[in-house]
């Protein structure tokens, strides 16, 4: 029994002796994971030093609420960086410092401030609190031949910051005349005097035609692109929102498009037709202000009835974006008419009007334009118009005026009347409570808009 | 026979298991990066007046573990960080020293302080946050970018918050006495922020926030000695109608005079001189 033992304790030393010598561990990754974090850090570093010229970066710090901002960074082997931007237009290069750090990942932190941080500023008036909602860190996401995807830990979904080699031969000299031409870009998607202010999304693949009203947010860079799809009888109503960042040719929206199977994400402005167009597969997106808007509501069935009875729209109820810039140079001339009039008209202006909407039996309406004497007085040119509604848009035929002061200001105020008459109608949309940067009121508010002049729309409000 | 050859097999089990030492050296160089960082000249002056003199770290290159990440803040501009430095230098550890001795500070001091370049808004507030003290060990100053050095209010501000947070660090390591408590306890209250300054001098505390408990009021009677001069500091005590919260305010400055002579062997009132004329220097 003790040799049957012995035995067994023999062989398990023999056993266990072989076993020792396996080193054969199986090892998922051939470098520590210190090294690899050395690793990862090096090669989001090298990159960024591989540039002499930099990059151009774009920065989407939240593509639900906000549009984004275009850099031009150059990356120092010394730790500083050199920075420029569109953000607004202090333009001027910046250096500060920056760190390639392991965090949650390998992180870009942009450790001093600089254009970047503005995005990130708190004391942003109107964004008091959280600015744009960016960041200073970002996470390393990968790197597609020399382009870099970084993402912001608080926003990982819906913020990206991107950086292409920038392709510039100075960054000193050539990042900033980008940046500007980048800046003015954002002037180009705003209606000027002469646009029309019906800006619209046309998407146009084979024969189809789509028509989105734009609804741009030019403080958010933010647009909530609507279109109205009848299918069949069945009317829907599809919404986009995106964010839009410009670049010195055009303007670059997340989260991108994705419409009847193809994505659209870069937009090329366009100077000759003042639009914004990408081109994929055939199919083209087109951010152009158009003559008509993309979808005409019923909204002026309700003119001349109970609570659209009585309009107005006087300059000293504020201004509003919903007047055009059209409409404001359209009031320029009736002021340069009116102090026309004579010596004693010297300090006289337009000061707005009032739309009796509730035809008579002949079907007549009664439109009083004011002229404000500056002194305290104001004289009300009267004037009628056969009134009709056809296609949702509202008809105004000039008949005369209807008072002595209508005959008086009669030639004066040929360029409002000419409005109001317009032969293709006026385009008629009610626009909620009235808003406008002097006063907030309950009274529900309105737009009207030329067809023949789509430049012109003038806001206001109901009385009763 | 058969014992040589267990012996043999023996002997031979223990070499194999030691053979399988595979001859690398087991213990193989550091896996943690040691190496230098990127010093700017900034960070120079800043080993060599902070660090290396005081044992205080000054942060300022962005870290967002550093603040709270659920907050909208940035760092700040590098040129911004020196003065507020110096300012720091100047009107609040240079006079301690020359008061309290050469190790006063190195001994008693918040060992980190970070510097945020925005403003700390708090959420669903009107209000901001200036500064914030954690644990004696660090305070984190907020809108250094924008502070103004021509103006001797802005210059306060900091050194106000620091000069409270200190005296918190101080409490630490001598408590208050707690006949201090005694003097008005029936006003403090936890929503000392419905009271203004004015209301709260009127009930004897030198501020609003030195309204919420004793060990804040005191702390707040430290901060506003230490960055008024003692003529302001009198006559914002006498512009106090109330007869009654003026001589608990007297009451109270007596205490922290002799908290600081006895504890600390310093005259607060030859730091208080000491301090408002390194903080008008400042100005520029």
């Amino acid at each position: 029994m003790k040799n049957i033992y012995k035995k067994y304790w023999l062989i398990g030393v023999v056993f266990m002796s072989f076993l020792s010598c396996n080193n054969d561990t199986e090892t998922l990754f051939p470098d520590s994971p210190a090294e690899r974090i050395q690793q990862s850090n090096s090669e989001l570093l090298n990159l960024l030093l591989a540039e002499p010229n930099g990059y151009k970066g774009v920065y989407f710090p939240k593509n639900d609420e906000f549009g984004g901002f275009t850099f031009f960074m150059k990356f120092n082997a010394d730790g500083t960086v050199e920075m420029t931007s569109d953000f607004d237009s202090d333009t001027a290069i910046q250096t500060s410092s920056y760190e390639v750090r392991y965090g949650t990942t390998t992180e870009l932190v942009f450790t001093t401030r600089n254009h970047i941080q503005k995005v990130s500023n708190p004391n942003y008036p109107g964004l008091i609190g959280t600015g744009f909602k960016g960041t200073s860190v970002f996470q390393y996401f990968g790197n597609d031949n020399g382009i870099i995807t970084l993402k912001d830990v608080r926003n990982v979904d819906s913020g990206s910051f991107v950086l292409t080699p920038s392709g510039l031969t100075n960054f000193t000299t050539e990042s900033v005349i980008k940046a500007e031409a980048s800046l003015a870009q954002r002037q180009n998607i705003l209606p000027k005097a002469s646009n029309s202010v019906f800006q619209v999304l046309k998407i146009e693949k084979g024969d189809q035609v789509f028509n989105f009203n734009f609804n741009y947010d030019a403080f958010r860079l933010y647009a909530s692109p609507r279109v109205t799809l009848v299918d069949n009888d069945v009317i829907s109503v599809e919404e986009f929102k995106f964010g839009i960042a410009f670049t010195e040719d055009g303007l670059i929206i997340s989260p991108a498009l994705e419409f009847d199977g193809e994505v659209y994400e870069n937009f090329t402005y366009d100077a000759d037709s003042s639009s914004y167009i990408s081109t994929v597969n055939g199919s083209v997106a087109k951010i152009l202000f158009d003559q008509a808007p993309a979808f005409l509501t019923d909204d002026v069935e309700a003119v001349g009835q109970p609570g659209h009875q009585v309009f107005g729209s006087y300059l000293s109820f504020g201004d509003s974006p919903l007047t055009s810039p059209g409409f404001n140079e359209l009031i320029d001339t009736l002021n340069q008419n009116i102090v026309g009039l004579g010596s004693f008209a010297a300090n006289w202006s337009y000061s707005g009007f009032e739309y009796y909407a509730q035809p008579d039996v002949d079907g007549n309406v009664n439109i009083y334009i004011g002229v404000f004497d500056g002194a305290g007085t104001t004289y009300y040119g009267g004037y009628s118009f056969n009134q009709t509604i056809e296609n949702n848009k509202l008809y105004l035929q000039f008949n005369g005026s209807i008072n002595g002061n209508g005959d008086f200001f009669f030639n004066a105020l040929i360029p409002i009347l000419q409005f109001f008459n317009s032969s293709n109608g006026l385009y008629f949309a009610d626009q909620g409570s009235f808003s406008s940067d002097l006063y907030s009121y309950s009274n529900l508010s309105s737009t009207f808009t030329s067809a023949d002049q789509p430049n012109l729309r003038v806001y206001g409000l109901w009385y009763n | 026979m058969k014992k040589y050859i267990y012996k043999i097999v023996m002997i031979s089990s223990v070499f194999l298991v030691l053979g399988c030492d595979d001859g690398s050296d087991s213990v193989g160089k550091s896996q943690i990066d040691t190496s230098t960082p990127i010093l700017n000249d900034l960070d120079i002056w800043l080993r060599n007046n902070f660090v290396s003199t005081y044992n205080i770290e000054v942060l300022y290159k962005w870290d967002i573990n550093d603040t709270d990440i659920d907050r909208y803040l940035h760092p700040p501009y590098e040129a911004s960080v020196q003065p507020v430095a110096e300012a720091l230098q100047k009107a609040w550890i240079e006079p301690y020293t020359t008061l309290g001795g050469e190790n006063f500070v190195k001994k008693i001091a918040p060992r980190q302080f970070t510097f945020v370049g925005s403003f700390n808004y708090n959420p669903n507030s009107p209000t901001i946050t200036l500064g914030l003290a954690e644990a004696g060990a660090k305070i984190t100053l907020f809108n250094i970018d924008f502070l103004d050095f021509t103006d001797i209010n802005s210059i306060r501000q900091p050194l106000k918050t620091v000069q409270h947070e200190y005296g918190h660090i101080l409490n630490q390591n001598v408590p208050i006495d707690i006949n201090y408590g005694q003097i008005n306890p029936e006003n403090y209250t936890a929503q000392w922020f419905n009271r203004s300054d004015a209301q709260a001098r009127e009930l004897g505390y030198i501020t609003a926030y030195a309204s919420s408990q004793e060990s804040e009021d005191f702390v707040e009677m430290i901060s506003e000695m230490l960055t008024n001069s003692k003529e302001d500091f009198d006559a914002l005590v006498e512009s106090i109608d109330s007869d009654l919260a003026k001589s608990q305010i007297r009451e109270k400055e007596a205490m922290v005079a002799e908290y600081y002579q006895t504890n600390f062997n310093i005259d607060i009132y030859e730091l208080q001189a000491l301090m408002n004329a390194a903080t008008q220097e400042l100005v520029n």
